[in-house]
């Protein structure tokens, strides 16, 4: 074997080496590293980091309350619960019956007159304007009507009847109609016209016992080529229809108006919510805005207060029961006049109605014009009416208020979340409470029945700690107090959490020092919360 | 959590940091001078051919990773079941305040050298990749138990850092035989940068506040990337253009020298990749220098809010706490320094067989200085077979002992060499661990004159 030869065999036994080596400890680190049994591992972190924050101020609460809130120059809210009611409009009470009126005029033709020339001959009639129960009408401006005119004669010669009325004018011109009455033949001749009146004003004479319209009416007949066979009869049927009127002035007498039944609801004591409370302060403000043009007594036939369970309480008040209400002027007409009742603590009983916890507030009523029968001069428009207006204002002044929400809402937890893989939660609320008011917390979780199966902590939580107020009467807190609490979740709370269908989140609360001290809520008030939590995560991967 | 996820991820980046490697150590390789690729380590070195060129492609492959963090039986553990998890105590237990995790591999394609007179001239053709990356206890203990046992303190996660690249090497070199004791010796480098991943600045601190648990985060950090890859529509280059092309333009340089003090002494120094690529393709930077604190979300606009109105809130606000880091994205040419190296060397020549040496390396990453201290033997055990055997310190491990064979079958020269035995056949076991192969065809100068003279 040559050198070289042996070279060769080296390298080929080198080779071989080699690539045994290689395959081995492919081989061997497959074994060794154990990648392919690789399976993951158990990470077990525990993470803390902000959650939430806010600041419950009442300028919040307010905007997205669907309650009203009243705020004083100084800052106290007040909620303010409101109805109104509006009587039936003018036109709709007082209104014009129709009128119809007949008359028949006598004539002779002279006997010299020729063929061809005409005579005529005039007449004044006055027709009565009558009204449901004597009321002495003024005048009226007329929205809507008509006026018709039925003419029959047995005149054999053409004529025609001229009507002229002063009392009705138009933008400044006075009612005249022509009514044209050719003969055709027969024995007797009709003819019909029919006027709208809208716009018309109607001015009417009352100066005796009736009101009264004149009318001229003249007639003027040409003779024809027919015999004379006077004396002849012109019969005026005349009615006046569906009259309806912008304004009307007169003494219309005495009316009764109802005030219909209206409730007030009072969301302040819903849903159990407060289940205790003194409230310091209240008032009622009824407000009438009347229209009409006459005195008007108003009669409240109820006013009370109801609560949930139909239990009542009637306001009582030096004011009531008859309330005279202000009302406009010739010089104001179309304007209100309002009149303003307030019922205080001081003139009612409208603190207690308040602590009474009402749901409503219910009140009718009736009214009667002209009550004394005094013979005043009136007006009505067709949009005369009379709205009463009910504000009743609690402010947010009080005691001892103690309140409890409740509110059930159904679980959505999806399972895309490893819930069971949280070993435990420490949920932290900081608070900084400028309220004068404490709150606890506890949320039961149901199933689909709602039955309570677990409660998420272990006792009621305490979150927020009352502020104190300060010194009467504005009892206003100036230093907020920092709360901080923590709610340890374990594992097994927070997979009733996740198995659960429905939380009950129940919340109590109530004023300062366990509601024995007066407190005001102002609208610069907040509460200013920080939930973070510590969470202990555990996986397998 | 979605266990893919992670296991996805942290298998990917057990194998970009194993696979892909920055830092070649090559500690014993040092002393096996009858390899022409020792010159890469110290262009001083003059090997004793006349003429060399490497087999194409299989000239000098290098792979190796290193990390003074937890060892890979550290970073898992074996089940029960036989299976393999994740180990967080063992990580935990392992990771000191600073950890650098690295790797590189070497790819030559080309390699010639021929000795002109008292000169030896060599060029060589590489890819390179290699990831280099610092970082702190603090940040895994962050990752694996999270930041409640911070609660009230300030933690700040430097060093955090990496540097990742893949670029090509065109080396022509020139060593100088200047007299019987000294040699010096020169490599030029062009480099021609196909991707990179380099953070400028990454400091991060988190505080915990104790009594609401809000996180203050200042965040500074330069992240440059040349990526030819677009996320947003996941398309990339094709891969010609990506092997091929020619910007990301940089330039290197290794310098070195020997000495031979006696007969019995020499001692050695070199500093290689002095140097740098400007990259200008395929940019992408994002930075960001921001102090914000987090103190959760505002609860109150989500009053009232219909489940989808709620979902759309949820998303505005997600989007908004991303802008808390104000990430400024930009393209901006940048420039990555090499990962310089120095290596300083003695050898003893104990007799005609047997030389012993002592190397110290330095490495230098991000301003910080990583040493390790190799001692060598090398004996020749025939006229074809050298045989080196070392131990080294590195990554604070301490019990790196390596093993190297050259054989020279005229002219075939084949090479192995590692410096951790155990990190090879076990490495599970250990922080460090290397293999350098390859096959050279290597002429003396009696060789190739022979023929001539057989004629």
């Amino acid at each position: 074997m040559t050198k070289q030869h042996l070279q060769h065999k080296h390298l080929i036994y080198i080779v071989l080496i080699g690539a045994i080596s290689i395959l081995t400890l492919n081989s061997c680190y497959k074994d060794r590293l154990k990648l392919d049994r690789l399976t993951g591992g158990v990470w077990n972190p525990e993470v803390a980091a902000p959650l939430f924050y806010g600041a419950l101020d009442m300028s919040f609460v307010v905007e997205k309350s669907e309650d009203i809130w009243k705020e004083d120059p100084d800052g106290l809210l007040s909620l303010v619960y409101f109805g109104e009611q509006i009587t039936q409009v003018g036109d709709k009470i007082i209104s014009i019956p129709n009128q119809l009126h007949d008359t028949t005029l006598a004539y002779i033709l002279p006997p010299t007159l020729p063929v061809g020339d005409s005579v005529e001959e005039n007449f004044t009639l006055t027709p009565e304007f009558t009204t449901p129960i004597n009321q002495r009408l003024d005048s009226m401006l007329i929205k809507s009507g008509k006026m018709k005119f039925d003419i029959t004669t047995d005149l054999n010669h053409d004529s025609y009847v001229e009507i002229v009325i002063p009392q009705f004018t138009k933008y400044g011109a006075t009612f005249k109609e022509i009514i044209e009455i050719p003969y055709s033949g027969g024995s007797s001749t009709t003819v019909t016209r029919e006027v709208i009146l809208d716009d018309y004003w109607l001015r009417i004479n009352n100066s005796g016992s009736n009101n009264e319209v004149t009318e001229f009416v003249k007639v003027l007949i040409r003779k024809g080529n027919n015999p004379d066979n006077s004396p002849y009869s012109i019969t005026l049927s005349q009615s006046i229809k569906d009259i309806e009127y912008y304004q009307i002035f007169g003494y219309f007498h005495q009316y009764n108006v109802d005030v219909d039944l209206t409730k007030i609801d009072i969301s302040l004591f819903d849903n159990r919510a407060i289940f205790d409370a003194t409230i310091e302060e209240a008032y009622l403000d009824l407000k009438f805005m009347n229209s009409y043009g006459m005195p008007i007594d108003i009669t409240f036939d109820e006013l009370y207060v109801e609560k949930k369970d139909g239990t009542k309480m009637n306001i009582t008040s030096s004011l009531l029961p008859t309330i005279s209400i202000n009302y406009p002027n010739f010089n104001n007409i179309g304007s209100s006049d309002t009149t303003s009742l307030i019922f205080t603590k001081d003139n009612s009983n409208v603190v207690d109605i308040v602590n009474f916890r009402p749901k409503k507030l219910m009140y009718s009523g009736t009214s009667i014009t002209n009550p004394t029968g005094n013979m005043v001069p009136n007006f009505v428009i067709d949009t005369s009416k009379i709205s009463l207006q009910a504000n009743l204002e609690i402010p947010l002044y009080g005691r001892g208020i103690v309140y409890s929400l409740q509110d059930t809402m159904k679980l959505n937890i999806e399972d895309k979340y490893n819930w069971e893989e949280l070993s435990s939660i420490d949920i932290n609320l900081n608070t900084v409470n400028q309220f004068p008011q404490t709150a606890t917390l506890q949320i039961y979780l149901t199933d689909t029945n709602k039955v309570i199966i677990d409660s998420l902590f272990d006792k009621i939580q305490p979150l927020v700690e009352a502020a104190v107020p300060g010194p009467p009467p504005e009892y206003r807190v100036t230093t907020p107090v920092f709360y901080s609490v923590t709610a340890h979740l374990t594992n097994t709370k927070i997979t009733s959490l996740h198995d659960a269908a429905y939380m009950i989140v129940s919340a109590t609360g109530s004023t300062f020092d366990n509601g024995n001290k007066i407190i005001k809520i102002y609208s610069d008030y907040s509460l200013d919360f920080q939930i973070s939590a510590k969470a202990e995560y555990k996986t397998d991967y | 959590m979605n266990r893919n996820i992670i296991l996805t991820t942290l298998l990917g980046l057990m194998i970009t940091l194993s696979i892909k490697t920055m830092a070649q150590y090559d500690l014993g390789f040092y002393g096996m001078r009858m390899v022409p690729q020792v010159s890469t380590l110290n262009p001083a070195f003059i090997p004793e051919y006349d003429f060399h060129f490497g087999m194409p492609a299989l000239s000098s492959s290098y792979a190796g990773f290193g990390t003074s963090g937890p060892r890979y039986n550290q970073i898992f553990m074996v089940t029960p079941t036989d299976s393999l998890a994740l180990d967080p105590s063992g990580i935990l237990n392992n990771v000191k305040s600073s950890n650098n995790i690295n790797s590189r591999s070497t790819e030559e394609w080309i390699n010639v050298g021929m000795k002109v007179n008292n000169l030896y001239f060599s060029f060589s053709v590489s890819d390179i990749t290699g990831v280099n990356a610092m970082y702190s206890d603090k940040l895994v203990q962050l990752g694996i138990k999270g930041n409640a046992q911070f609660i009230g303190e300030t933690i700040n996660l430097s060093p955090i850092a990496l540097k990742a690249m893949h670029y090509r090497e065109f080396a022509i070199g020139a060593a100088w035989d200047i007299n019987d004791r000294l040699n010096i010796g020169l490599k030029t480098k062009l480099l021609f940068g196909k991707a990179a991943v380099n953070t400028e600045q990454m400091d991060f601190e988190l505080t915990t506040t104790e009594d609401y648990y809000n996180l203050d985060i200042t965040s500074q950090f330069q992240v440059n990337t040349s990526i030819p890859y677009n996320f947003e529509d996941s398309t990339s280059v094709s891969w010609d253009e990506y092997m091929f092309y020619k910007s990301n333009f940089g330039l290197g340089f290794d310098l070195g020298a020997t000495y031979k003090i006696d007969d019995l002494w020499t001692v050695s120094a070199s500093v290689i990749d002095l140097g740098y690529i400007n990259f200008d393709r395929y940019l992408k930077t994002f930075k960001s220098d921001t102090k914000f604190t987090f103190e959760g979300i505002d609860a109150m606009p989500f009053y009232g809010l219909d489940d989808n109105e709620r979902e759309l809130k949820i998303e505005e606000i997600t989007d908004s706490l991303m802008n808390l880091f104000q990430i400024e994205e930009s393209e901006e040419k940048f420039i990555v320094p090499l990962t310089a190296k120095i290596y300083l060397g003695a050898d003893y020549q104990y007799n005609d067989k047997v030389r012993i040496g002592a190397l110290v390396r330095l490495e230098i990453f991000k301003g910080t200085i990583r040493p390790s201290f190799t001692a060598s033997y090398y004996r020749q055990m025939s006229k074809h077979f050298g045989l080196s055997a070392s131990y080294s310190m590195i990554n604070r491990s301490y019990l790196n002992l390596g093993v190297g064979i050259v054989a020279n079958l005229n002219p075939i020269q084949i090479y192995i060499a590692t410096d951790n035995i155990i990190g090879v056949i076990a490495p599970e076991s250990a922080r460090f661990a290397n293999i350098h192969i390859g096959i050279n065809f290597v002429f003396k100068e009696d060789k190739i004159r022979r023929p001539m003279i057989d004629l």
